[in-house]
């Protein structure tokens, strides 16, 4: 293989492997220098957002981006409770910082990422298809919980960059 | 060889499109697809104050990765920029760009089915002359899709005064 500007991750060979360089990027993985990569991760939309942006809402809005960044972690939380730990947790019992904290926010959503990412990195293949128990349903596969997590990290990373957009009025394209 | 490792991208790109046939009512709430279909025709040429893209935009955009990234990734990496835009010809309203992402989806999902795990390492350029290994267009496509369905959601959310 040529070599390239920037790493690339280390080389999957199974299907945890994957599913955690997929969830990884899609809560970590960080922008180069030239822009070419990372567009699409939670930490990387966060990075651009300023104080003033994080209640801020636009007209007719509802969720500033402080709500999402909260929801993002207490999903992230339950969604590793139930897919790797003891499936007991309840929605309103999970720990979270001030809302307003922004810095105590971003460090409390890495531990959440820390929880998903370590539960799965303790998962072999097989274990992906077992069923888990569920808050709300009778039961769901353990990859569907993996999955759910990958989609909505990049779903809300889309809602808040837009919020960021229009709240810095540089609503755009991301590089390439 | 082991299509494990294809199988499972094969099932996020797809899900990253639209909900699998047998979706249960919590399934597929962050496809780009199932986002597109609470889209209402006067949404989709809306701005928020200060907005520049709008739902037809982003789509439009969606559309046209998948092509390049297919072409770049896993065909002869020759579709030029302006080849890959929806066709001049066709008026974009949404069930006519609807249809533009499902066939630029399966120029993805045909390329990527193709190949193999070991084939997903190999070195392949980008349209802008980078280099990546193959399953980095697959991977990307599919956080591609997903961002800007949640992109989309926003502005209809605001278009339709709904946001919650």
């Amino acid at each position: 293989m040529e070599e390239t500007r920037y790493p690339v991750p280390t080389v999957p060979r199974t299907e945890v492997d994957i599913l955690l360089d997929l969830l990884d990027q899609s809560f970590q993985r960080e922008r180069p220098p030239d822009g070419s990569d990372g567009w699409h991760s939670v930490l990387s939309n966060l990075q651009s957002v300023r104080d003033e942006d994080w209640n801020w809402v636009p007209p007719d809005g509802k969720r500033p981006i402080c709500q999402l960044a909260i929801h993002i972690g207490i999903v992230l939380h339950m969604y590793a409770e139930f897919a790797f730990g003891s499936a007991k947790l309840r929605w309103e019992d999970v720990p979270h910082p001030d809302m307003l904290d922004k810095r105590a926010i971003t460090e409390w959503l890495k531990e959440c990422h820390q929880l998903m990412h370590d539960g799965l990195a303790r998962c072999t293949d097989d274990q992906l298809d077992e069923l888990c128990e569920s808050w709300d349903e009778p039961q769901r596969v353990r990859r569907w919980l993996v999955h759910t997590m990958i989609a909505h990290n990049h779903y809300h990373a889309g809602e808040i960059n837009h919020i960021r957009a229009l709240a810095q009025k540089d609503d755009a394209w991301e590089s390439s | 060889m082991s299509r494990a490792l294809v199988d499972q991208l094969l099932s996020m790109l797809a899900q990253s499109v639209e909900p699998p046939a047998n979706a249960g009512p919590t399934d597929g709430w962050h496809s780009l697809l199932s986002n597109l279909s609470s889209v209402r025709n006067e949404d989709w040429d809306w701005l928020p104050p200060g907005g520049k893209r709008s739902i037809s935009h982003l789509a439009l955009h969606c559309g046209f990765a998948m092509r390049l990234y297919a072409s770049y990734g896993f065909g002869d990496a020759t579709l030029k920029r302006q080849d890959a835009v929806f066709p001049a010809t066709q008026t974009p309203t949404k069930d006519n760009v609807v249809a533009w992402i499902r066939e630029g989806y399966l120029a993805l999902h045909h390329g990527l089915a193709a190949s193999t795990n070991e084939a997903l390492d190999d070195a392949r350029k980008t349209h802008w002359g980078e280099t990546k290994p193959r399953r980095w267009f697959a991977v990307t496509m599919i956080e591609h899709n997903l961002y800007h369905a949640g992109e989309i959601n926003h502005i209809r959310a605001l278009a339709q005064q709904n946001d919650a």
